[in-house]
Order: C-alpha cells, then sequence, then structure tokens
C-alpha cells in the first residue's frame, strides 16, 4: 500500500502510516511519546484497495478506539 | 505427561547441549532490552532459543512471569518440536505434513486438572500493563503479543488458531491484526451480526502447537485435531472462563487471555516490523476486549521476534504445504525453499526435470499454493535452492532472458510487501534456470566422486 510519513506536533518525531488514513477523520498514534492526534493539512489521497478488507462501509473518529488515558491533542 | 512448553524446553536441553541460553537478570521486555539481546545474538550468528527468566511488565513493575524467544531460527530447533531426528529440510517437510494427516480429536478434562486454570484473574481486576510485553522494533507502535488466537465461526464448535500480532492498547484493550483468512471470515460473519467474537490468545503452548497454527488449513477442518496430529496425542482442552464450552481454551497453555473482538470498532494499530524485515505502516485494525486471564504459576509468554529470523522462520508450516502443492504437481521436486531463498517473497525449487515445461509447472503450482510467493527460480537437482551462490550460477548458465523468463500480471499479491502500491494484486516471476533436455548442452565441469576417492587431500596435507 502507498505510505505517508507523518510528523508528530508534539515530540516532532516522524511516524509512517497507510495513506488512506489521511483522508479520515481519526487520529494517528505517535509512536515515540504516545500522543494521540489528527494530522493537520495532509495531503489528501485517493481511497486504495490495501485496506478495503477493514470491513465497515464509514469509518471516523466514533468508531475509533481511544484508551480512556490518551494524550490527545486537540483539534486545532 | 502431555506435552508442553516446559517439556518442549526439556527436549530441546536434552537434545541440544546448552539451549535454551538463560538470562537470569531482570529485563524490562517494553523498553527494547528483549529485543536488543536477541538482534544482538542474531547479529552473531548465535540463534538459541533464549530464556528470559526475570522479567518485568508494560508498568516496570517485577513479575513472575518469564519469556521466551528464538524458537524457530535453526531446524534443529524445528526437529525437535517435530519429534524428528532428521533436521533436512525435506525431512522436515514430510515429517510436519505427514504429522499435520493424523489428526487427533481434543480431550476434554475437568478443570481442576487444567495447569492453565491454576490462576484466574477475572474482568475487573485485570490489567494487561501486568504482562510482559515486547517491543521489537524501532517505531513499533507500542509493545506487542506474537500469540495463537483460537476462535470458533460464530455458532459452530470448530475451532480456528492463527497467528495475530496484537499491540498493547490499554488495561483491557489490544489491537490485533487480521489477515483476510479464516479468523478475519469468522470475525465478519459475528459483525454482521453485530455481534462480538470470543477469541482465547494463547501465550505459550508446545512449539509444535505454536507450529500447527500456521498450517494452511481448510476452512472446515478442527484446528485443534491438526494440532493433536502435530504433537502426537489428544490436545487436552477445558472450557473457557468467560465463554464456557462454546470456547474450549489449550488446557496445557501457559497463559491464556479470554476476551473477545468488538463488533463496529476499530484500533489505529502499528507500525509493526514483519517478517519482510521492514516496518509495516500505522493501519486501522480490529480491536480485541480482554475478560480473563487464566495462567500458571511462573508462566513463560512465548514470543516470536518480528521482522527477525525467528519471524520469518516461522512460517516453516507454510513453507512445508508450499512443497506438498508443488510435490502434487511435479513429482520430479527434488527439495525447495522459500524462508532460505534470501525471501521473503522468493521461492528456489530444485528438481529433477524430465521434460521442458516442467519447471514451469512447478512455478504455477507455487503460486498457485500462496500469496507469499512472487518471483519462483527454478533449478536442477543437483543446485541447492538454499545456497544463493549455485542459484545464481544456474541463472547466470541456464538462461537467457527472451526465453527463460516469463512475468505474470494481476498476481494475488501479499499486503505486507512493500513494493506493492494501491491493490493487493501485483506482478509475478518465474526463471526457468534448469538446463534443456530437448538439445545437447555441456556437462557440468568438476571431478566424480570415484576420481575423488582416490587422492584423499590426507595424503598431500598432513598437519
Amino acid at each position: 500500500m502507498d505510505i505517508a510519513y507523518v510528523k508528530c506536533p508534539q515530540c516532532a518525531q516522524s511516524f509512517h502510516c497507510d495513506a488512506h488514513l489521511l483522508e479520515l477523520t481519526i487520529s494517528l498514534h505517535c509512536p515515540h511519546c504516545d500522543l494521540y492526534f489528527e494530522p493537520q493539512g495532509a495531503e489528501k489521497k485517493k481511497a486504495m484497495g490495501g485496506t478495503a478488507f477493514i470491513g465497515l462501509a464509514k469509518i471516523d473518529r466514533q468508531i475509533i478506539y481511544l484508551p480512556s488515558s490518551a494524550v490527545k491533542k486537540p483539534r486545532s | 505427561m502431555s506435552k508442553d512448553l516446559r517439556t518442549w524446553l526439556q527436549d530441546l536441553g536434552d537434545r541440544i547441549p546448552g539451549e535454551p541460553l538463560r538470562v537470569s537478570k531482570a529485563v524490562r521486555p517494553s523498553s527494547f532490552e528483549v529485543a536488543s539481546i536477541l538482534h544482538q545474538l542474531e547479529g552473531e550468528g548465535n540463534l538459541s532459543a533464549v530464556l528470559f527468566e526475570k522479567v518485568t511488565s508494560v508498568k516496570g513493575e517485577p513479575t513472575d512471569f518469564r519469556l521466551l524467544s528464538h524458537t524457530f531460527t535453526t531446524r534443529e530447533k524445528l526437529a525437535v518440536s517435530l519429534g524428528s531426528k532428521d533436521t533436512s529440510r525435506v525431512a522436515l517437510f514430510e515429517k510436519f505434513l505427514d504429522l499435520g494427516r493424523q489428526k487427533r480429536k481434543v480431550q476434554v478434562i475437568p478443570l481442576a486438572e487444567a495447569p492453565v486454570k491454576e490462576m484466574v484473574v477475572g474482568e475487573e481486576s485485570l490489567d494487561l500493563a501486568d504482562l510482559p510485553i515486547m517491543r521489537h522494533n524501532f517505531h513499533d507502535g507500542g509493545p506487542y503479543l506474537t500469540p495463537v488466537v483460537v476462535a470458533c465461526a460464530p455458532g459452530k464448535e470448530r475451532p480456528n488458531t492463527s497467528w495475530n500480532r496484537m499491540m498493547y492498547v490499554d488495561s483491557h484493550h489490544l489491537a490485533i491484526y487480521m489477515s483476510p483468512r479464516h479468523l478475519w471470515m469468522y470475525f465478519q460473519e459475528a459483525e454482521a451480526a453485530d455481534k462480538p467474537l470470543p477469541v482465547a490468545v494463547v501465550l505459550g503452548h508446545h512449539i509444535g502447537f505454536m507450529l500447527s497454527a500456521s498450517a494452511l488449513v481448510p476452512l472446515d477442518e478442527d484446528e485443534y485435531e491438526v494440532a493433536g496430529g502435530i504433537l502426537g496425542e489428544p490436545l487436552r482442552v477445558v472450557p473457557s472462563e468467560v465463554y464456557g464450552p462454546e470456547l474450549l481454551v489449550p488446557a496445557d497453555a501457559e497463559a491464556v487471555i479470554e476476551g473477545e473482538i468488538v463488533s463496529q470498532r476499530r484500533s489505529i494499530e502499528g507500525p509493526f516490523g514483519e517478517f519482510t524485515g521492514y516496518i509495516g505502516p500505522q493501519r486501522l485494525s480490529w480491536l480485541f476486549r480482554a475478560r480473563a486471564i487464566t495462567r500458571r504459576p511462573d508462566p513463560i509468554v512465548h514470543c516470536a521476534f518480528a521482522a527477525h529470523l525467528d519471524h520469518l522462520y516461522a512460517h516453516f508450516p507454510i513453507e512445508a504445504s508450499i512443497f506438498q502443492r508443488v510435490k502434487q504437481a511435479v513429482a520430479g521436486v527434488k527439495d525447495l525453499t522459500w524462508l532460505d531463498s534470501g525471501g521473503p517473497f522468493h521461492l528456489v525449487i530444485s528438481l529433477k526435470k524430465r521434460t521442458e515445461g516442467e519447471p514451469m509447472r512447478a512455478a504455477l503450482a507455487a503460486l498457485s499454493a500462496s500469496n507469499f510467493i512472487k518471483h519462483v527460480i527454478v533449478v536442477d537437482e543437483d543446485v541447492d535452492p538454499a545456497n544463493a551462490r549455485e542459484v545464481m550460477w544456474a541463472i547466470a548458465n541456464c538462461v537467457q532472458a527472451d526465453s527463460r523468463i516469463t512475468l505474470l500480471n494481476n498476481l494475488q499479491g501479499h499486503l505486507m510487501d512493500p513494493s506493492l502500491r494501491q491493490e493487493i494484486k501485483g506482478a509475478g516471476l518465474v526463471i526457468d534456470a534448469t538446463r534443456p533436455v530437448d538439445r545437447p548442452y555441456p556437462p557440468k565441469a568438476g571431478l566424480p566422486p570415484e576420481i575423488l576417492k582416490k587422492f584423499p587431500l590426507n595424503d598431500y596435507l598432513r598437519p
């Protein structure tokens, strides 16, 4: 699948994700500092076959489980 | 005594002196400490199993758990797991396939006799952060378990076993990744009815049991029975704490997390180091909720060391299944290797060719057997498929690119292949590096054994 590199707004380290995630309104998780954040201004990409088998018609922040302890950056 | 991880360790030590290596110093698996030790051992060519005797939890607190890794890294250990004296690749393929055919029905035992039920932690008091969970590679999204997951199709009693990576999320949740195979199909069915799928997460058992979970078994087969075949004795099981007889769990496991894959929810999961040697990206995966943990005292958590040789060689049962399919298609197949091809998506087949066309038939059988394979090289029987120099020699001397190389389009690929882009399908490649049999070809250079025997080296080079 196509991937995209994302920079964490808290620790400034980068990690990579399925590029498809950038077009969804969901939080990503920084593996370096545990921050959950919604990437801003990310390039919008066409949905791809690599994630088609995930199985839900609509994917948004409501269906994504976040731990109650999650450090989460609010949308600006 | 029934087979379990402890009897496996005993057999290992009896058969391979010095194994397992034991680390008695306290280590913290979730802070790359275990991974660093394993990584350095692999770098030195030391592929011994390693038992970490004092491990801390995700919280960093001491535990009574132990942790075992590097259990798949050599054929000698596979031979111990399968009870085989012969450690050659083909002998192990045949042993695994033969055992897998000798399916045995499970033996349900009383709860009081089940080692895995010696300690039970209920939903209210369990905390997954009390477990030692290993962080395998830098960039991993979190600490990961590499367990065998047991589930039954909704409304059915036939268990499926599979390896699924599970990322620690919080006290009661793990993110679980499922390839689109049997477990995924069961969950699809459950979710369509808006129901969770009960699963048992087995954290350690005899390595034969762990291997059986990656066998390519048809959907309608009872995989506990296959595990019994591999173990050479019926798998002992007991009803789960939460789901009762609806979900039977291995009685001789080290520890089992009972819980369910949650319907209509997903979790961010990854990145995670894959068997490819690359770090797979963060992606959407599924959400597992833990509802009980049952365990022995001093349980041993088994970890396949992800993105390293241990992880790759854990796929041995798939390699054995490919061997079976290719051998069925072309009887002259002598040997093949996927895991020692330099892979992880190459396969090298050696065969005794009788007619032109057989190499392509063998290659197509392999490509149809598994989506792990995208490049197939076929060589003659006198070439060791695991010896890259010999394979390259065959390609150099037997291949003209315009006639011996075939490209295939629209082949189902593997989701973990980092070279694939927008689709799960890609291209295949077949290189026929066998000598032609429809025209004269020069003989291979060298000296035959009968001449070599006349001139033993010791007659000329005495110390």
